[in-house]
């Protein structure tokens, strides 16, 4: 049977109820008459045979470019660099598809007797991947032939020597990215597009860059003009990236980008029923929700945690495209939307939602409160066109547990912005005038982000930039369920149930206030008329 | 293995107490079973036979061969998207290739997959085809020439969709070499089209090589390659391609990947033949599986073996 397009149920009388994630637990909601509740598309079927399809699409480049083979020669430097451990979400079941790929381009290299090699994962300020992680991600081969000889290297954004300036944008954004890379004399990025944010001159103008260059679109001017950051015509976030990406081609850098898009089967046969419509559920499915939802409401936090951590998810490749960078993410961008977007009519005065225990930026780790904030209303509320989900002054109802918890040892950052910057302020562009920069250049932040595992220490000031949006447009932010301190600590409201929190949000939006749901997971992607 | 008859030679005895020598001028009466190439097998595929030999496979030669050889199995994660059935060609250095081989296959082939062996060899004796069918699904290959039966019965079961184990050398290395890959294998996957999944199969000559009379604990990899579609219709072209990727799967275990596949690339991928089989310094510098478990071997069971080296 075909996957079945996206689907919006208006709720009434007979319906069981509504799946919401709840960090490391679930929800089931009963959502008022009249509410409507946004299914994501089924999962369309996957290529089979994933080697030919990365041939194809090597030999067969997008754009102006060359093929792979043409453009590899013997003597030449070549630097892959991959995207990092915040994709896909979870984690893939091994081989990863970055792994299948990096060793296709390498077969090729080999062929054409490219001797001088470097692998570099595109971490920009991410935290430093761990050697697990790391193996994950490229492969038992490629790691075992590249890192012990130091060819399999992470981006370090904050090395005076691995630094090359490459430019400036005609609005005056400086261009800095790895030396290596900008030596190279290709450049080949393999990239895996989960959410129509990734890829394109992204790829390279932010992965492989420093705080120098990051600082010109990673701030609350660009973030609350990018309606939304999802919607490359409409993002800030990428005209500013496009603009970067272009001063390094006319550096004559050359990118050979390649780009995946995969299907939205995130979770194992063990979990179906949460890929499923709840009046779908058979009796297996309703046994296992009632089964792990029981028992984690019965496990501790930590616990229930590294058991999520462990899923591997079991995507499939939906595309594969290689080429010139903008040729190829218009293709990836028509895949993306293939499988994720759902045509809506009309904004609601209320969005709600439920939130993971996964984000970008908590993989293998804890979501603290500034990481729910950003996965809510930077990357849920963002996943529109056109407008959002939810009116001007309307308001969100996240449910997560948002404990004040972190992890200090991929976020110690974080454990200082919440205690020094959101107690005095929450407003985006007073932390951004007043703290940005004594955090972005504390040498203790510099030293954990290059040796250590550890996310630098501008980064948490960027996950509030990236809600910046939301809270221009919102009028009130409701967390289900969380821990009070840490939602009023964010500056929002906290409920219990859901029906006060609906009580609550009358306050803003009235009495008999219109509801949309956005039903995650898997991703979804609303096209709002 | 242990022989009695390679002690004790009945042959050699004298009438009565040996066997009777048959007149040249009689005609021989026509063996009672078939035996060799035309053993019937097809039993051992049958459902019933091949669960039992799941739970043999699974939970009798599995720990065994994790005991005796303590595998590290690498590339599966290559063959994940292969359709079945496939041909698996791999280097022979010895009888414990087959059930290591068998039992380092991904689940999904596992308890499907042939194996072809020797017809001269291991379905001579009745009771010997029987066991090898029964625990290793075991069909027998003609070695010496190339047979129509041999081939029908191997197109057969690829077409039953049971996947095959096929050692292309013919038989197992004399000396830790390998021996030039015959167009046995390769001839099979052009008429019926299957993928050949190359596998290159380390540290098992040190273990029992051809040499030894006895196992010795050591240390194995079995490593398996992309599957390759045959792109000719020349079954010696094809073999040569299979031989290629197997070597590079070894160069792959003595170096890494990407050593592996610049040599490739550059045709210097060291060769898993003998160039010189007179020379002692190549045998010297064979590459071998290394962290080989180095265990005295118990002297009583050596003995025999000695005795037979100063006779």
């Amino acid at each position: 049977m075909a996957p079945r397009p996206g689907f919006i149920l208006n709720v009434e009388k007979s319906y069981p109820g509504t799946l919401f994630w709840h960090g490391e637990g679930f929800r089931l909601e009963k959502l008022p008459e009249g509410s409507r509740v946004i299914y994501p598309p089924e999962s369309l079927p996957a290529i089979q045979d994933t080697v030919s399809a990365i041939d194809h699409a090597l030999d067969n480049p997008r754009g102006d470019s060359k093929s792979l083979q043409a453009l590899l020669r013997p003597g030449m430097r070549l630097t892959i660099a991959f995207d990092d451990v915040s994709l896909p979400l979870p984690q893939m079941t091994a081989p990863d598809i970055r792994s299948i790929l990096i060793e296709q381009v390498l077969e090729r290299a080999a062929r054409a007797g490219v001797e001088d090699v470097v692998l570099i994962a595109a971490l920009a300020l991410h935290r430093r991947m761990t050697t697990q992680e790391l193996r994950h991600a490229v492969g038992n081969r490629v790691y075992d032939a590249f890192f012990p000889k130091g060819l399999l290297l992470q981006h370090d954004a904050e090395d005076p020597k691995g630094l090359s300036y490459i430019g400036e944008t005609e609005l005056g954004e400086e261009v800095e990215i790895s030396r290596r890379a900008a030596e190279s004399d290709l450049i080949i990025y393999v990239n895996i597009n989960l959410v129509s944010m990734d890829g394109g001159h992204k790829s390279v103008a932010t992965g492989l860059s420093s705080y120098k260059s990051l600082r010109h679109h990673h701030n609350v001017k660009t973030m609350v003009h990018s309606k939304s950051f999802m919607d490359l015509e409409k993002s800030e976030l990428h005209s500013s990236n496009w603009r970067m990406g272009k001063v390094i081609r006319d550096a004559g850098i050359p990118i050979f980008q390649i780009e995946t898009t995969l299907n939205n089967n995130t979770f194992p046969h063990q979990f179906s029923f949460l890929q499923k419509r709840e009046w779908e559920w058979s009796l297996k499915d309703r046994a296992s929700f009632i089964a792990t939802s029981n028992a984690l409401a019965k496990t501790p936090p930590w616990l229930a945690r590294n058991i999520f951590h462990g899923i591997r998810s079991p995507y499939g490749l939906t595309g594969v495209n290689a080429g010139e960078v903008e040729a190829v993410h218009k293709e990836t961008l028509i895949n993306v939307y293939k499988q994720q977007l759902v045509h809506v009519s009309g904004q609601s005065d209320i969005l709600t939602m439920g939130l993971p225990f996964v984000g970008p930026y908590n993989v293998n780790s804890i979501m603290n409160p500034i990481l729910v904030y950003c996965l809510g209303l930077g990357y849920f509320f963002n996943m529109y066109r056109n407008k959002p989900l939810v009116r001007k002054g309307g308001v969100v109802i996240i449910s997560h547990p948002t404990r004040v918890e972190f992890d200090p040892v991929f976020h110690p950052s974080y454990i200082d912005f919440y205690d020094n910057v959101l107690s005095e302020t929450t407003d985006p562009k007073e932390i951004e005038s007043r703290f940005e920069e004594s955090f972005a250049t504390d040498p203790w932040y510099i030293h954990l982000y290059r040796t250590g595992n550890a996310y630098h220490g501008v980064h948490p000031f960027y996950m509030w930039y990236w809600g910046a949006h939301a809270l221009d447009h919102l009028g009130a932010v409701i967390i289900l369920g969380g821990d009070p301190k840490a939602v009023s600590r964010l500056g929002f409201l906290s409920a219990s149930t859901m029906n006060d929190a609906l009580a609550m949000a009358s306050h803003y939006v009235g009495n008999s206030p219109s509801l949309t749901h956005l039903h995650s997971p898997p991703l979804l992607m609303a096209e709002v008329e | 293995m242990f022989k009695l008859t390679k002690y004790i030679k009945l042959e050699s005895l004298p009438f009565p107490y040996g066997k009777p020598q048959w007149p040249n001028t009689v005609e021989r009466t026509p063996p009672k079973y078939a035996l060799g190439a035309r053993f019937e097998t097809d039993w051992s595929r049958s459902p019933a036979i091949r669960a039992i030999r799941s739970i043999i496979t699974d939970f009798f030669t599995k720990p065994a061969i994790n005991i005796l050889a303590k595998p590290t199995i690498m590339g599966t994660d290559r063959i994940l998207e292969v359709p079945t059935p496939a041909i698996f060609a791999a280097n022979h250095a010895s009888h414990i290739d087959t059930p290591l081989l068998l039992t380092s296959l991904p689940d999904r082939y596992r308890h499907k997959t042939a194996v072809g062996a020797g017809a001269d060899y291991f379905f001579n004796k009745r009771y010997k085809g029987y066991i090898w069918s029964f625990l290793l699904a075991a069909i027998p290959i003609e070695r010496i020439k190339v047979s129509r039966r041999t081939n029908d019965l191997a197109k057969k079961v690829l077409s039953d969709g049971w996947s095959l184990i096929l050692f292309p050398e013919g038989g197992r290395s004399p000396d830790g070499f390998a021996r030039e890959f015959k167009g046995g294998a390769a001839q099979l996957s052009i008429k019926t089209q299957r993928p050949v999944i190359p596998v290159y199969i380390g540290g098992t000559y040190e273990i029992f090589g051809k040499h030894k009379t006895l196992p010795q604990k050591g240390k194995t990899v079995v490593n398996f390659g992309y599957p390759i579609s045959p792109s000719t219709t020349d079954p010696r072209q094809f073999a040569k391609t299979i031989e290629a990727e197997v070597t590079r799967l070894a160069d792959e275990v003595f170096s890494d990947y990407w050593s592996a596949a610049k040599n490739q690339g550059s045709h210097i991928t060291p060769s898993l033949r003998s160039t010189d089989n007179e020379s002692w310094i190549q045998d010297w510098n064979r590459p071998r599986y290394k962290n080989i478990t180095q265990s005295r071997e118990k002297a009583w069971l050596t003995l025999p073996l000695m005795k037979k080296k100063f006779e």
